[in-house]
């Protein structure tokens, strides 16, 4: 072999084996941090489940009873949702057959009771069913999500206006009032009875006014879906698993879950998405076979120092996975940059904070805004939970209780 | 050419149906059955989702001859068509 022809091939070999060190230290970097993007990483805290306890985050705990009287009355505390207007505590029940409604009831932070807000029927100013409610609290004013309108009124009850959201969900969908006083929300495209090859199941995040007209899209992908028959226990057809996105509202801006991997936060004064998480489901994550591991709907809440979420392992992909923990509370610590799975409590059938504050009952919210988080418990429970915690302002709560009463809000304020 | 003459009217028609058809698909008059357009939901509590194995989230549609068609869980999003 020629000298030169030899030192050419050496220089040569040694420039690609230099590209090919710079190539392996830069994915190595992405992978330890993603490029800037924080991992939440769910596999590995499911392996080693903890108790996580309330004083961690909050400072206080609050229970209180809502007025039971023949206009207040509320059915299981199971289907109902709450959220907060100003001071105000709005409830209402999950409800989208169309054939009879409740309407929402306001509260008064004691827990007395105001007015109800709407009313089922045909009429403009009726709503048949009630996919979410949006509050708005600058304006003062509930807005009431039907099948393809939203419907506002004053929290007095006074009807103002309505616009077009058409949201096509089956179940709750999800939006809020942006500051500027437009709606943000989460659009099904191709969604319902019905699977379509030629038109594929997507998202989109629309940003409507009060006319109802779309100032910004985005599109948000195509969903995930896996189909298989049925048999017993559930008897002959077709199931369908999906990954979707999912969109929360998390303080004033509304974040986005695309593809069950990424948290977006949407800014509205530049009208982009930016990723702030990433989700590592690991081995229990998508693959050939099964959907993997993904966010049950409306189930994940963010504070400024924590996002809480429920992740579904379901049984049918994962056979041998405790049966336990199926549906797994998670919490991601914004300071420590530690996810940690919440332990189960075979006596209480679910994973809680465990309430070191009053040693009162345990906790886990449904809602969280301006720093307090929000949890509906039915009233036999609450009586119940009061005789075995060593809480004196609970047992005084259960006491003016009676099993006809309505359910009790569990306000936590967080340091 | 002479037969396309002869038969002028009925080559208009024909013209003016194909366009009229294709302006129909565009506008999906005649494309997917939309069931979500007919179709209620309705809860049934007691029905265990075989997706999560939760209680409580399952609702129901039905078809025109009221036989369970489409069921959803609204906590998982896991679907049945019967």
């Amino acid at each position: 072999m020629d000298f030169n022809v030899f030192y050419m091939k050496r220089t040569f070999n040694l420039i690609a084996l230099f590209f090919v060190c710079v190539c392996l230290w830069s994915c190595g970097r992405t992978g330890e941090n993603n490029g800037g993007i924080e991992v939440i990483d769910i596999e590995n805290a499911a392996q080693k489940p903890l108790e996580v306890y309330l004083s961690k985050y909050a400072k206080e705990i609050r229970y209180i009873p809502l007025e039971t009287s023949q206009y207040s009355l509320l059915g299981d505390a199971s289907r109902l949702n709450i959220k907060i207007l100003n001071d105000v505590i709005c409830i209402w029940e999950t409800n989208r057959s169309t054939v009879s409604g409740t309407p929402v009831l306001c509260f008064n932070s004691n827990g007395e009771f105001l007015n109800s807000v709407g009313t089922h029927g045909r009429a403009d100013n009726e709503f048949l069913a009630i996919f979410n409610v949006l509050v708005n609290d600058s304006k003062n004013i509930i807005s009431i999500v039907d099948r393809d309108r939203a419907l506002a009124y004053s929290r007095e009850g006074m009807y103002k206006y309505n616009f077009e959201i058409f949201h096509n969900e089956i179940g709750n969908m999800s939006g809020m009032w942006l500051e500027n006083d437009m709606v943000a929300f989460l659009k099904r495209k191709n969604f319902g009875a019905y699977l379509n090859d030629k038109n594929p199941r997507s998202d989109e995040l629309l940003v409507v006014d009060t006319m109802g007209n779309i100032v910004q899209k985005f599109e948000l992908g195509k969903h995930i879906i896996m189909t298989f028959e049925l048999d017993a226990p559930f008897g002959k057809g077709t199931g369908v698993s999906s990954k979707a996105a999912i969109a929360y509202e998390a303080g004033n801006s509304i974040k986005i879950i695309r593809n069950n991997d990424i948290i977006y936060d949407f800014n509205i004064s530049d009208w982009k998405l930016s990723a702030q998480y990433q989700l590592d489901f690991g081995k229990y994550g998508l693959s050939d076979n099964v959907i993997g591991a993904k966010f049950l709907n409306n189930s994940v809440i963010e504070s400024e120092s924590f996002l809480l979420m429920r992740v579904l392992f379901s049984p049918s992909d994962f056979p041998d996975y405790n049966k336990d923990y199926n549906v797994s509370y998670f919490i991601y610590d914004k300071k420590e940059r530690e996810t940690t799975c919440i332990k189960f409590n075979k006596e209480e059938s679910d994973a809680n904070f465990k309430n070191d504050i009053d040693g009162g009952m345990n906790f886990y919210p449904q809602y969280l805004k301006n720093n307090k988080m929000y949890q509906l418990v039915n009233v036999i429970d609450f009586i119940e939970m009061a005789g075995k915690s060593t809480s004196a302002r609970m047992k005084e709560v259960a006491a003016q209780l009676t099993e006809d009463s309505n359910p009790v809000v569990v306000e936590v304020t967080l340091k | 050419m002479k037969a396309i003459l002869k038969f002028k009217p009925l080559f208009i028609v024909l013209a003016f149906m194909t366009i009229a058809m294709s302006s129909i698909n565009a506008a999906g008059i005649s494309g997917t059955f939309q069931a979500d357009d007919v179709f209620q939901y309705h809860p049934v509590p007691s029905f265990v989702c075989p997706g999560c194995g939760q209680k409580g989230f399952w609702e129901i549609a039905f078809d025109q001859n009221d036989n369970p068609y489409h069921g959803i869980c609204t906590s998982c999003g896991f679907e049945k068509f019967y």
